[in-house]
């Protein structure tokens, strides 16, 4: 076989979008292949739910097929991996504030929560260490846990990551600091760590 | 110090930025001669490396350890809706030229029915119009009104008591009206009251 024989193109997101554009399924196919360990762990580290990042990673798609024609790579730091997390966090976002509003409206009514209930649609094998990560993990304020998941399900930069969430990059550094202090100390020490509300906010 | 490492607010910002090889070289070179000589600051950045490294392994090995589901499934449904959405495209591609023809004519037929409304209405009460003499010639007194006819084929005669065709005055009446002013207006009449109204206007 002659090297000049070899196929050497890359179909890199931005070419597949460009497929996907013209309505090219498979192309679409190749791009969800591409993203779809990391996105999918990503949200379910955020949720905590399978069965709710399942449907948020659906969610994700749908706008991304949505808005593919104003997709403009040169504007969007990080490119469409970073375009893609930044719809899934917003969708998780939109689901978290939903929750919060829910949460408030059972407040008093009842004492089940999330923690207690369930989850017949986890797949996880939990064993101690998985839950003790898991649990550190899911303890974090939401805005650290997000900077956390985004670095390491993504690999973005922290500029773009910072970019994404609308945040100064010193205060995306802030979260990614705290929320690592806090997983060594959760998971030295088996009690778990106190939230305050300021820092559910940072 | 250079402009990244200025923006940063901490030591543990700059040491993660290091950590995370995001710093310019430059900024990075500085970091590194930072830790040379601070040893405070190379214990920061250990710590730092062994939070970092620990909680990638954590979470490295807790996903090793949880299955998810196949991404087929998730390939093959956002394939669908891509099919579905050229299905769709297509269907306007196909229909929605004609469809677009065929609201252009909604306003096309629309415009062409008010320009054929107004000529229509202009064309009813211009004779009206013409009928009817503006105040200011109206407010003179003894005016004479004259249809079309007259005032295509009469002279017109205006004074401040009088505006008519002068066919319809004797000679006595019409001294009597050049008397009050030097030069009246004469004009030959068109067809509407303007002429009367201009020659009021020029007597006043």
């Amino acid at each position: 076989m002659k090297a000049s024989s070899i196929s050497t193109h890359v179909e890199t997101d931005e070419f597949l979008l460009g497929l996907i554009r013209q309505g090219d399924a498979t192309a679409g196919e190749k791009l969800v292949l591409r993203y779809h360990e990391p996105l999918l762990r990503y949200l379910m580290r955020v949720t905590g739910k399978l069965h709710l990042a399942e449907e948020l990673q659906q969610q994700t798609w749908v706008s991304v097929l949505q808005h593919v024609d104003k997709f403009n790579p040169a504007s969007t730091g990080g490119g469409f991996k970073a375009w893609l997390f930044r719809i899934a966090t917003n969708k998780a976002n939109d689901l978290w504030r939903s929750k919060g509003r829910e949460r408030t409206a059972m407040k008093g009514l009842t004492h089940i929560t999330d923690d207690q209930t369930s989850d017949a649609g986890t797949q996880f094998q939990a064993t101690q260490d998985d839950v003790r990560v898991r649990d550190a993990i899911a303890r974090l304020p939401e805005p650290q846990r997000q900077v956390l998941m985004l670095r390491y399900y993504s690999g973005l930069k922290f500029v773009e990551i910072a970019d994404m969430l609308g945040c100064p990059l010193n205060t995306a550094l802030g979260r990614m600091h705290k929320a690592l202090s806090k997983l060594r100390n959760m998971l030295t020490d088996p009690q778990p760590a106190t939230v305050t509300a300021d820092e559910v906010t940072q | 110090m250079s402009s990244l490492l200025q923006n940063l607010s901490s030591n543990e910002t700059v040491l993660l930025m290091y950590l995370a090889n995001e710093l310019p070289a430059d900024d990075r070179a500085e970091v590194e001669a930072m830790l040379n000589s601070d040893p405070q600051f190379g214990l920061q950045l250990a710590q730092l490396r062994q939070d970092f490294d620990a909680v990638n392994v954590s979470i490295a090995l807790d996903d090793a350890r949880s299955p998810i589901p196949s991404s087929f499934a998730a390939a093959r449904a956002f394939g669908d809706h891509v099919r579905k959405a050229r299905a769709t495209q297509r269907t306007i591609d196909e229909t929605g030229p004609a469809r677009r023809s065929r609201w252009m004519l909604y306003p096309t037929a629309a415009a062409a029915m008010l320009t054929v409304g107004m000529l229509l209405w202009w064309g009813t009460t211009r004779d009206e119009w013409s009928a009817m003499p503006p105040p200011e010639i109206a407010a003179i007194p003894d005016l004479h009104l004259i249809d079309d006819t007259e005032v295509a084929t009469t002279s017109l005669i205006a004074t401040p008591v009088y505006a008519g065709p002068m066919d319809k005055l004797n000679d006595d009446q019409l001294l009597a009206m050049f008397e009050p002013v030097m030069q009246p207006a004469v004009i030959d009449a068109q067809y509407d009251y303007t002429a009367l109204s201009y020659i009021n206007e020029t007597l006043q």
